[in-house]
């Protein structure tokens, strides 16, 4: 079998082959004149025509919400069959501080916990007082929409909305009292560099010994580390050994990133004592 | 000739000209998918689709395990690029070194209140950060749980319904984003893209962006650079053609994020997650068209989408990447071999699998190959001559398969200019000579490594990175 031919064949490509890459840029010259015609590019009802090439576009193109979108269609989208849709009206809606608070807690009580978890996440810092009703609800033990009310109050920088949270730190329902463990911790990561008030974080060390329920130990914890107090390590420090699992993981944690926010030159305060 | 010594013959002959004939239909295909993916790349259409319709928002999820050398860089990149809705997550995943120090520095973090949205197993986050001078960058501190769970992590935090993975050593051109998020537009039923990988190495980078491409100096990465055009200049637009797309990057991968969640994410301990993860797609896209009958999902492949990478500088780097790689490509397809050669999959089924099925063992056949030709030369079994005239075909069927990917990109691309296409030619016919032996034997490796369940880790090393790999 004679594979001279074969290689014959071979050398004539590579050769052809070279001898175009090296007249590639006038190929790609006559290319860019030839390609006038992707210079017409219109969106027509059957979708993009660029050209003389009609693109067969899909009609189930996907939906969007975007920033486009009117804020009446971003609260009724809250409530979309499509998670994608769903979640984008939250953060949409959070972002652009859609509806007033009293409002927004009617909407919480109506959508999924992601969208609504989206939502509260999303607003901006609020350095004002909050809305006296907005307090009342977190604090009445019958209300329906007492937990969407609690996580509002985490967006707010304020001393009074902090003390209200510290308030809801002694009820009875440890439901209650993780989420108001929570919204303070926000509250604090969104005041930030600014300490949290020393009565407080106070009040969070002395619940560290009492607490039972390890959700709300691990939202304390989560509160206290980002409260920039002098005395918040030692205090962790001083539960590891009682603890297990879950909640000696997170004090370890905490150390860290305590560590990791006085590093980064913010300057932990000496809180009160109490 | 001897009866065997025949056969041997005829069954390299008969490779030879079913493999390399394959890759003839791959160039034809492949210029013929590049020829009309042209009119992506045009700025009008830019214009018109960003005008009239709105583009979903994006999540860039970037996985780092101490990369403080590169990780500035690349998160910068991807905020500077033209997208109009975009997040973007870094995930350090337990970094040892200054990862998270740079990025505090560079984009004055300050503690986050976002809170994960899905509820994919992950190790524990320790801190969540966001940037005070530009709030779409956010930074998570997690346990150390190896890439696919930094990815999990970043599923879980994603808001945007488009989450793209990629890696923390990578530059994107400005559109990158919007011709990768293009086809999700354009199609309900699209359900991953992916885009052109080119290299860096050698390149020059002003202001997060590459300004100039040039090729690198060394042997070792020029000739990668040819692969890369081999494997997306060629590859990638053949199965895009084909309906049978099966790797989506994990250096450059659009998804969607509620397709994600519904398969479980990346796998923890998968080798090669970013194969792996398409092929889960794939086969819940056909379940999901045999039980709900709607139509199954598209994964695309855009030319016009570019990112850079940087390739490994030193051999010993560059032997682990391969072996890695195709440790991978042996698991996956260990994984899911139920879709070999299996109608119900399409063309992932009755192409892609049994290609990739091919280049699995193509190392081992190739081996052979070059083992055999010589002993029965010395053996007296085979004329020397017709030794020479095998190793002679062999080698210019690859050098022209390595030219028409460099002729496509020259025509179609036109990058690299002068001296650096002068390189690149170069490189590519030396490339049989040395390269390939290297790769066959890095390749090999993996299939000793994985019968001997030596496990590789899933806990990342990070390669030696040059604090200047690009001019």
């Amino acid at each position: 079998m004679s594979w001279l031919p074969a290689i014959t064949v071979l050398l004539l490509v590579n050769a052809a082959e070279l001898v175009a890459i090296a007249l590639a840029p006038l190929m790609r010259a006559h290319g860019r004149r030839g390609s006038k015609r992707h210079a017409h590019v219109r969106m027509g009802d059957q979708g993009l025509e660029v050209g003389s090439w009609k693109l067969g576009i899909d009609q189930r193109r996907p939906r969007v919400v975007s920033e486009r979108t009117d804020e009446q269609t971003l609260l009724r989208a809250l409530s979309d069959a499509d998670p994608n849709i769903r979640l984008t009206a939250a953060r949409l809606v959070g972002e652009r501080r859609i509806g007033d608070d009293v409002a927004l807690v009617e909407v919480l009580t109506t959508v999924d916990e992601a969208a609504g978890r989206l939502l509260v996440g999303s607003r901006p810092a609020q350095h004002g007082p909050p809305p006296s009703e907005l307090l009342a609800i977190a604090a009445r033990a019958d209300e329906r929409g007492r937990v969407a009310a609690i996580r509002l109050l985490g967006a707010y920088v304020d001393s009074r909305s902090r003390r209200a949270l510290a308030a809801l730190l002694a009820d009875a329902d440890a439901r209650i009292r993780g989420e108001a463990a929570s919204a303070l911790a926000a509250s604090t990561r969104l005041g930030y560099p600014n300490p949290l008030e020393p009565a407080i974080v106070n009040r969070l060390i002395e619940m560290l010994g009492g607490e039972r329920s390890q959700t709300v130990i691990v939202e304390v914890v989560d509160a206290l580390t980002y409260s920039l107090d002098r005395q918040v390590p030692a205090a962790l420090m001083r539960l590891i050994p009682s603890s297990n699992g879950a909640v000696r993981e997170r004090l370890i944690e905490a150390g860290a990133v305590f560590a990791q926010l006085v590093q980064s030159g913010t300057r932990a305060v000496e809180g009160a004592r109490p | 000739m001897t009866i065997a010594a025949t056969v041997f013959a005829l069954a390299i002959t008969a490779a030879l000209i079913a493999y390399h004939g394959f890759n003839a239909l791959m160039i034809v295909l492949a210029w013929m998918e590049l020829r009309r993916q042209q009119w992506m790349a045009a700025r009008r259409l830019r214009i018109a689709v960003k005008d009239t319709m709105a583009l979903p928002g994006m999540t860039v999820i970037v996985p780092a395990y101490n990369e403080s050398l590169s990780i500035v860089r690349t998160v910068g990149s991807i905020l500077r690029t033209a997208y109009p809705d975009l997040q973007v997550i870094v995930v350090s995943d337990g970094s040892t070194d200054q990862t998270l120090a740079v990025l505090t520095r560079a984009f004055a973090l300050r503690p986050s209140n976002a809170r994960p949205l899905g509820s994919l197993p992950t190790q524990s986050i320790r801190s969540v950060w966001v940037s005070s001078s530009d709030s779409r960058l956010l930074v998570v501190d997690k346990r150390n749980g190896g890439k696919a769970d930094a990815l999990n992590v970043g599923l879980n935090l994603a808001t945007r319904p488009l989450v793209l993975a990629t890696d923390a050593d990578v530059l994107f051109d400005e559109h990158a984003f919007f011709h990768l998020a293009l086809p999700f537009v354009l199609h309900a039923e699209t359900a991953a893209t992916s885009g052109m990988i080119r290299l860096y190495n050698g390149c020059t980078v002003e202001r997060n962006r590459v300004k100039r491409v040039h090729m690198p100096r060394t042997p070792l990465e020029a000739c990668q650079v040819v692969e890369y055009l081999r494997a997306y200049g060629l590859g990638r637009l053949f199965f895009n053609r084909c309906g049978g797309h099966l790797i989506v990057s994990g250096a450059f991968g659009l998804f969607d994020r509620q397709l994600l969640l519904e398969v479980g994410g990346y796998q923890a301990h998968a080798i090669g997650e970013d194969m792996e993860l398409v092929a889960r797609l794939h086969r819940h896209s056909v379940e999901r068209h045999s039980v709900e009958r709607q139509r199954p999902y598209r994964i695309a492949f855009s030319a016009s989408a570019v990112c850079y990478t940087e390739a490994p500088h030193a051999l010993r780097d560059f032997g682990k990447q391969r072996t890695r790689w195709h440790h991978g490509l042996l698991t996956t397809l260990r994984i899911h071999r139920y879709m070999t050669f299996n109608r119900r999959y399409g063309a992932i089924g009755s192409l892609t699998m049994p290609y990739y099925l091919v280049e699995l063992y193509a190392p081992v056949l190739e081996a052979l190959g070059w083992i055999m030709l010589p002993i029965l030369w010395l053996a007296g079994l085979l004329a020397g001559h017709t030794v020479g005239l095998f190793a002679a075909v062999s080698v210019l069927m690859t050098m022209s398969v390595s030219l028409a990917a460099i002729l496509l990109d020259a025509v179609y691309v036109g990058r690299y200019r002068g001296v650096d296409r002068l390189i690149l030619v170069v490189s590519a016919l030396i490339e049989p000579f040395w390269y390939r032996p290297c790769t066959v034997y890095f390749r090999l490796r993996a299939f000793y490594r994985y019968y001997r369940t030596i496990h590789l880790k899933t806990a990342w090393k990070s390669p030696t990175r040059a604090a200047h790999a690009a001019r």
